[in-house]
C-alpha cells in the first residue's frame, strides 16, 4: 500500500465505477394518456341499396331501379326434343360368310318424333350432342357410318363413322360416341319434304377392311341406338301445339334490400309493373294466379290484390319478317296499384312468390304451321320497380363487421369515443358487439345517445352533423376490449319526423370513427 | 399509441444509456519515447446530458413506476432541445520500436485494436413531453417532434501502423499513421429533420408529417450478434514532446466507414395519416430493451417502407488536440485537451487539468471539463506507477458530485494500464 498508493486507489475507483456501470438496467415505467383512432367505417347509400340497383337524377336524388326476370318460357315447355333418333336391331336371315370390307347393312330410316299435337318442321341447334351406341355380335370389327341427310352445318350433313370392336368372351363389342351437333340445322319434314316431326337417318355397315372373313348367322343382332342429349335449340319452326303451362307456386329471390337487416320503409311514391315480353311466334293467354311480397327474415308477407290477379291476359305472338328473319316481340305491361305496391315494399321483401298459368296457342294452329321460337327473343316476364328514395323509415337496421385490434398491454381504463359525421337525413343509434378471434361475442357496447340527422339548410346541400358518443371503459371491460378482433356494428336509422318523408341523396353517408383515450403504463 | 412507445423508447435511450468508452491518450504512451516495447490498454467513458439531473437519471435507471411528480420533474427539466449520450472506447495498443543505426529517433511498428460504441440522442422539448404525458393532453394541437436524432453504433477496429520519432529542437517529434479495417457489430441511426404530429380533438385522427432518414444494419428477425459489416479506417497523429514536459499533439482518428452487408435504409419526406386504423399494426412495441438497444418499434417502418440491402455509414471521426505545459520550479503541469466528433451530436469536449506530482510514483490532477454530452464538470485524476515499467492511471470527473442529486449528469472517466520493456538502445 505504501509502495503503490496511486495504483491501488486507481483500481478501487475503477472497480466502483465498473460495478455501477455494469449493473443491470431496470426499465422504468410511467403512465401516459393515449388518444388514438381504432376503427373507421363509412356507411353510404350503397350500404342501404346496392349500387347496381340505384341511380341518381339531376338533383342527386336516389332512385331504386330494380328489374328482375321472374319467368322465362323454356323450349322444353313447348316440346321435348330429347327423344330417341335411332333404336334399331339388324339381323341377316341366313348364314353367310362376309369378307373384309364387305357391306352388309345399308338403310335409310325415317324417325318420327312425338310432340302431342305439335308439328315441328325445322330446328336449329345452339348446343347439344348425339349419343351414339353400337353393339357388334360378330367376331370381327364392324365399321358403321351414321348420318343425318336432312341436317346441315357449313354445307355438310352430320356424318359419324365408328369402328365397333369385335365381340369377345360371349359379349358383343360395344362403342359409345358423344358427337357435338352444335350449330346444325335439322330438317324435320322427312323424306317427302312435306311432313313434320320426322328426321331421316342413313346407316351403312361393313366388315372392317383390315379384318378377316367372318361368318354371320341369323342369331347375330347388330344394335344401333342414337338420341339427342342436352339439347338447346337456337330456333325452331312449325306448330308448337295447343297446351297449358302451369308453373305452380314459384319464388323469386329479391336482393333489393339484402343490406337491410330489419325495419320498415314507406316510400312517398313508387311504381311497379310486370312486363310480359313475347318473342315467340305463338299466342299466349296468361293468368297471374298469385303475387306475394315476402320478408323471409321476419316471416311477413303481403299479397297483391290488384284487379289483374286471376284475370286472363292475352299476349299476341311476335312477328317475323320472312325475308330478313327479323323478329319483333310483343309486349304487355301490367302496372301495379301504387297503394298496394307501397304496402308490399314497406316490409323490405326478399322474395316474390308467384304462380301463373299460360295457355299456348289457345286458338289452335291459326299460324298454319308458322310458329317459331328464337333463343334471342325469349318469352319472359320481368318484375320492374322504380322508387324515388323519398321515404320515411322506421328502425332501418344496417350491420357491418369491422376489424378491430387493441391489444396493447398496460391499459388501466379510459373512454372510447364514437364519432359520427352524419350526412344521412336520418337519426341513428349505434350498438357494438365485440367478437373474439373465433367470432364469439364477448361484450357489447351501447353508447348512450342518438346520432343526429344531417342539417338541411334552406338552400344548398345538406351539411353533415357531428355527434360524439362516449363509452366509458372500466377495468372490467379491458379484457374483452383487448381480446376483441372484430366489431359487429349495428346502426338503426329513423326518419326524424314520424310520418314525414325525407330524400336520400347520392352522396349521403355516415362516417363513423371509434377512437380511444386511454390511460396506459408504458415501459420502454 | 405505439408511436408514443417508439418515442418513449427513443427518448429514454437518449436519456439514460450507460457506457464505458475510451479514446486515444497518446501522450502518456508516447512520453515513454525511450521504450523499445510498450503495451497499453485504455478505456474512455463519457455519459452525459445537460438537462438530466443525477437524481432524474437515477430515477430512470432504477426502474419501477415513476409517479406523476417524477414525470413533472422530468418535464420541467426539458429544454428546447435536449441531448444525451454515452460514448465508450476500449482499445489496445502495442508498439515495438527500434532505433536504426545512426538515426536520431525511434521507429515503431504499432497495432491498434479496439471496440467503439456510441449511443446518443437528441430531441426537442415537445417530443419529450409527448413521451412523458402521451398525446392525450395535446388533442387538437400539433407537436413539433423534430429535429430528432438517434444513433447506436458499435464496431471494432484493427489498425496496424507505423510511428516514427525524430529529434526536433529540445524535444521529440512523433508522427504516426494507422490504417486497417473496421468490423461493424450493429447500427441503427435515425435523423428526423422535421416532424409534426397532430392529434385530432378526440383522437380520431393522427397525422405525422416528417422528413427522416433511417438506417438499420439488421434484418427484422435477426437480433443475434456477429459481424454485420466491414470497412476501412485510419488514424493520423503528430505530436511534439519537449524534454521538460511541454507537449502538443494533434490527431485525427476514426476516419473511415462501414459497409453493412444487410439491413434497411429508409428515407422519407411525407405525411402519414392514421384515421380509424390500428396503429399497432404499424408500430409494434419492442420487448428487447433488456437485450440492448433494438427498438423493434422502428422495425415496422423499416420493413414497411425501407429498402433492404447493403448500405454504408461513416465512422465518427475525432479531431483531437492535447497540450501539456509544465510550471517552472513547481511539480505542476497544466494540461488541456480538445476533442470534437463533428458527425455526432456531442458538443466539442474540452478538458483542462492541473497535474501535481507529489512523488515519482504518483500524479494527482484536478480536472475541469466543458462540453461533450454535458455542460461543465470537475473532478480528479490519479496516475500511479506500480513498478519500474508498469503504470496505472484513472481520470474521473464529477466524482465528488455523485451525491449532488440536482447536478446534471456528466460522467467522464479514463482508465488505463501500460507496461513497457526497455533494453539498451544503440546510441543515436
Amino acid at each position: 500500500m505504501k509502495r503503490y498508493p496511486g495504483a491501488i486507489l486507481s483500481l478501487l475507483i475503477l472497480a466502483a465505477w465498473l460495478s455501477e456501470g455494469c449493473s443491470k438496467w431496470d426499465a422504468p415505467s410511467w403512465d401516459i394518456g393515449v388518444a388514438s383512432p381504432l376503427v373507421m367505417t363509412v356507411l353510404d347509400v350503397g350500404d342501404i341499396i346496392p349500387d347496381s340497383l340505384s341511380f341518381t337524377d339531376a338533383d342527386n336524388l336516389v332512385y331504386v331501379d330494380f328489374r328482375h326476370p321472374v319467368y322465362s318460357l323454356s323450349q322444353s315447355d313447348l316440346f321435348d326434343m330429347e327423344q330417341s333418333i335411332t333404336d334399331l336391331s339388324y339381323n341377316i336371315p341366313f348364314t353367310i360368310m362376309l369378307n373384309p370390307g364387305q357391306a352388309f347393312i345399308s338403310t335409310l330410316e325415317e324417325t318420327t318424333f312425338s310432340f302431342q299435337d305439335g308439328e315441328i318442321k325445322t330446328i336449329v341447334i345452339d348446343r347439344g350432342t348425339i349419343l351414339l351406341t353400337l353393339l357388334n355380335p360378330l367376331q370381327e370389327r364392324v365399321v358403321c357410318e351414321y348420318s343425318l341427310p336432312g341436317s346441315l352445318r357449313n354445307g355438310s350433313p352430320l356424318y359419324i363413322k365408328a369402328t365397333v370392336p369385335a365381340a369377345a368372351g360371349g359379349q358383343p363389342g360395344t362403342i359409345t360416341q358423344v358427337v357435338d351437333i352444335s350449330g346444325y340445322t335439322i330438317d324435320m319434314t322427312g323424306g317427302s319434304g312435306f311432313s313434320a316431326n320426322r328426321i331421316l337417318v342413313q346407316i351403312d355397315t361393313r366388315i372392317d377392311p383390315s379384318g378377316k372373313p367372318v361368318q354371320v348367322t341369323p342369331f347375330d343382332t347388330l344394335k344401333i341406338k342414337a338420341s339427342f342429349d342436352e339439347l338447346i335449340l337456337k330456333e325452331a319452326y312449325g306448330y308448337f301445339g295447343e297446351h297449358l303451362i302451369e308453373t305452380g307456386l314459384q319464388s323469386t329471390r329479391l336482393d333489393l334490400f339484402d343490406l337491410v337487416t330489419q325495419g320498415s320503409l314507406s316510400p312517398d311514391t313508387i311504381s311497379a309493373r310486370i312486363r310480359l315480353r313475347n318473342g315467340a311466334g305463338i299466342d299466349l293467354r296468361v293468368h297471374i294466379r298469385e303475387l306475394t311480397a315476402r320478408n323471409s327474415r321476419e316471416n311477413t308477407s303481403i299479397s297483391l290484390t290488384d284487379p289483374f290477379i286471376g284475370v286472363p291476359i292475352n299476349v299476341g305472338r311476335a312477328s317475323r319478317n320472312p325475308a330478313t328473319g327479323v323478329i319483333t316481340p310483343t309486349e304487355h305491361t301490367i302496372t301495379f296499384n301504387p297503394a298496394t305496391t307501397k304496402q308490399m315494399f314497406s316490409i323490405f321483401p326478399d322474395h316474390l312468390d308467384w304462380e301463373l298459368d299460360m295457355a299456348v296457342n289457345p286458338l289452335g294452329n291459326i299460324s298454319m304451321g308458322n310458329d317459331f321460337i328464337s333463343m334471342a327473343h325469349p318469352v319472359e316476364a320481368w318484375f320492374e320497380l322504380l322508387m324515388p328514395m323519398r321515404v320515411n323509415i322506421n328502425n332501418l337496421t344496417l350491420r357491418q363487421l369491422l376489424d378491430f385490434y387493441y391489444s396493447s398491454s398496460g391499459i388501466h381504463g379510459g373512454t372510447l369515443y364514437l364519432i359520427a359525421d352524419n350526412r344521412f337525413p336520418f337519426d341513428a343509434t349505434i350498438s357494438l358487439i365485440l367478437l373474439d378471434e373465433q367470432g364469439v361475442p364477448i361484450d357489447s357496447l351501447q353508447p348512450a345517445g342518438t346520432i343526429a340527422a344531417a342539417m338541411q339548410p334552406a338552400t344548398g346541400a345538406p351539411q353533415h352533423t357531428r355527434t360524439i358518443l362516449t363509452i366509458p371503459v372500466g377495468p372490467e371491460r379491458l379484457d374483452a376490449l383487448t381480446r376483441a378482433r372484430k366489431i359487429d356494428l349495428e346502426v338503426v336509422m329513423n326518419t326524424v319526423s314520424s310520418g314525414g318523408y325525407v330524400s336520400l341523396r347520392g352522396d349521403d353517408h355516415m362516417k363513423l370513427i371509434i377512437s380511444a383515450n386511454m390511460q396506459t403504463t408504458i415501459s420502454p | 399509441m405505439k408511436l408514443l412507445r417508439c418515442l418513449a423508447l427513443w427518448v429514454v435511450i437518449c436519456l439514460a444509456t450507460v457506457a464505458f468508452p475510451a479514446t486515444g491518450q497518446h501522450l502518456p504512451v508516447m512520453s515513454q519515447h525511450d521504450s523499445t516495447c510498450l503495451y497499453a490498454m485504455r478505456g474512455w467513458v463519457h455519459v452525459g446530458s445537460p438537462f438530466l439531473s443525477r437524481s432524474d437519471y437515477q430515477m430512470l435507471r432504477g426502474g419501477g413506476t415513476i409517479g406523476e411528480e417524477g414525470i413533472n420533474e422530468l418535464a420541467a427539466a426539458l429544454k428546447d432541445f435536449n441531448i444525451a449520450g454515452a460514448f465508450y472506447d476500449f482499445s489496445y495498443e502495442g508498439l515495438h520500436g527500434r532505433r536504426r543505426k545512426g538515426a536520431s529517433g525511434m521507429y515503431y511498428r504499432t497495432l491498434r485494436a479496439g471496440y467503439l460504441s456510441i449511443q446518443e440522442g437528441g430531441f426537442p422539448r415537445e417530443a419529450g413531453l409527448l413521451t412523458l404525458y402521451g398525446n392525450a393532453p395535446y388533442q387538437g394541437d400539433t407537436l413539433t417532434l423534430g429535429p430528432l436524432r438517434f444513433r447506436n453504433l458499435q464496431y471494432i477496429h484493427f489498425k496496424p501502423g507505423v510511428m516514427k520519432t525524430q529529434r526536433r529542437g529540445e524535444g521529440n517529434l512523433y508522427m504516426a499513421l494507422y490504417a486497417g479495417v473496421n468490423l461493424g457489430l450493429g447500427n441503427l441511426s435515425a435523423d428526423v429533420w422535421d416532424a409534426q404530429l397532430y392529434t385530432a380533438p378526440y383522437g380520431e385522427m393522427i397525422s405525422l408529417g416528417s422528413k427522416m432518414r433511417l438506417s438499420r444494419s439488421l434484418s427484422n428477425d435477426d437480433h443475434k450478434g456477429g459481424i454485420r459489416g466491414a470497412g476501412v479506417g485510419a488514424d493520423l497523429l503528430i505530436a511534439w514532446v519537449g524534454d521538460r514536459g511541454t507537449a502538443l499533439a494533434l490527431g485525427i482518428t476514426d476516419i473511415g466507414f462501414i459497409s453493412w452487408s444487410d439491413g434497411y435504409s429508409y428515407k422519407r419526406d411525407t405525411t402519414l395519416i392514421w384515421e380509424g386504423v390500428i396503429i399497432d399494426n404499424i408500430f409494434k412495441p419492442g420487448d428487447s430493451w433488456g437485450d440492448g438497444i433494438q427498438p423493434d418499434t422502428l422495425d415496422k417502418l423499416f420493413t414497411s417502407y425501407g429498402n433492404r440491402g447493403r448500405h454504408a455509414t461513416a465512422t465518427p471521426t475525432a479531431l483531437r488536440v492535447d497540450i501539456a505545459l509544465p510550471v517552472t520550479d513547481f511539480p505542476l503541469v497544466l494540461r488541456g485537451t480538445l476533442l470534437h466528433r463533428p458527425q455526432t451530436i456531442m458538443k466539442p469536449l474540452m478538458e483542462l487539468s492541473i497535474d501535481y506530482h507529489p512523488s515519482k510514483r504518483l500524479i494527482l490532477s484536478r480536472t475541469h471539463t466543458f462540453g461533450g454530452y454535458g455542460n461543465y464538470s470537475t473532478g480528479f485524476a490519479i496516475t500511479g506507477r506500480a513498478g519500474k515499467n508498469l503504470w496505472l492511471y484513472l481520470r474521473a470527473t464529477d466524482i465528488y458530485r455523485i451525491a449532488a442529486k440536482d447536478s446534471h449528469l456528466n460522467i467522464q472517466m479514463q482508465g488505463g494500464i501500460m507496461y513497457r520493456t526497455q533494453k539498451k538502445l544503440p546510441a543515436p
